[in-house]
């Protein structure tokens, strides 16, 4: 299991990429990031709100009302352009730590 | 189905009341119940109990920690600083020019205050909770993440704006007895400092007992995430 700091240091990036596969909505989105997860990552609720609201107070998601099968209000958010270029450069960011401790862990040790 | 309706009512009832949560948020988490409820009884739990598992997932986690009650921060706090300090640089000043001291505590105005704040409260929470935050309070002992714990966070939200708001009152109040019943224009720089207590006590009990308070029962930082 990952631990939840890490988690909640990743929840931007995890959210962002969900978005750029298509608009969701909350639950959906939890849904999403656990199953791509199977479960591993420590998520929930209590991350996802928060984060969420923040994304689109800070202009890179932006929210929208739309109607559920079952006819019900949902409320959808979909990346913007500036969430867009937020999320290619967490990718960088990202690659360049993962890449760094791949380097550490699979050098021949000296 | 309908009982499942009737819980599902019930829940945004209790979230509504406990977080202050404005019609959209409601529904947004309504709808992530709905969706997680359907999960669950997917999976083969009986609706009773996929509502249970449910609501005790976005209850105790979502509505705990996402939309946790804030102290709502008409200003910022570099500016309520600054107001206490110079309604306090005005009480001073004014101390100093007529050397008046006892009197100048205004220990009516704060008695005033904190019956506006007490009444004010008692009207929004009922008894039961205030009792539960004084007990809290004294025993240094915080319920448990919960419901219990939302109402003290809503209690302490709720306080801190009746503190503003309570002291704004008093202040207004007596400065407008003291404009009323003044003896000699003289006196009219004295009783308006006199009344600006009313203000500077709110302010100290908003930003002393209720926004520290608040801050004690809150969830911590990494908990809610971001």
């Amino acid at each position: 299991m990952v631990s939840r700091k890490l988690v909640a240091a990743a929840s931007t990036p995890l959210i962002l990429a969900v978005l750029a596969e298509g608009e969701s909505w909350g639950y959906a989105i939890l849904r999403r990031i656990r199953a791509l997860s199977e479960g591993r990552l420590d998520w929930n609720e209590g991350m996802l709100y928060p984060v969420l609201h923040r994304l689109e107070r800070d202009g890179w998601v932006e929210a929208f009302w739309s109607t559920s099968e079952e006819n019900r209000r949902r409320r959808y958010y979909r990346l913007t352009t500036a969430g867009r270029a937020a999320l290619a450069a967490e990718r960088e960011q990202w690659l360049t730590v993962h890449r760094t401790l791949a380097d550490l862990w699979e050098a021949p040790r000296a | 189905m309908r009982e499942l309706e009737s819980e599902i009512e019930r829940w945004r009832r209790g979230a509504e009341r406990r977080t202050g949560l404005d019609v959209d948020q409601l529904d947004e988490l309504e709808e992530h119940l709905r969706a997680a409820v359907r999960d669950e009884l997917a999976r083969g739990l009986a609706s009773s109990a996929a509502f249970e598992r449910a609501s005790r997932r976005l209850g105790d986690v979502a509505l705990l920690q996402a939309h946790f009650p804030k102290p709502p921060l008409a200003m910022n706090h570099a500016s309520k600083l600054l107001g206490v300090v110079l309604s306090a640089a005005i009480v001073l000043f004014t101390l100093d020019q007529t050397g008046q001291i006892a009197s100048f505590l205004a220990p009516g105005k704060l008695a005033v205050v904190v019956g506006l704040i007490a009444a004010g409260l008692l009207a929004g929470h009922g008894i039961a909770p205030m009792g539960a935050a004084a007990r809290c309070a004294l025993t240094g002992r915080k319920p448990a993440a919960g419901p219990a714990r939302h109402e003290l966070a809503a209690l302490a939200r709720r306080g801190y704006r009746l503190s503003w708001a309570a002291g704004a009152l008093a202040s207004l109040m007596s400065a407008l007895v003291a404009l009323t019943a003044m003896g000699s224009p003289e006196s009219l720089w004295t009783e308006l400092a006199r009344s600006s207590f009313g203000v500077l006590y709110g302010a100290l009990l908003a930003e002393i007992v209720f926004a520290n308070l608040w801050a004690w029962v809150a969830p911590t930082p990494e908990a809610s995430a971001g």
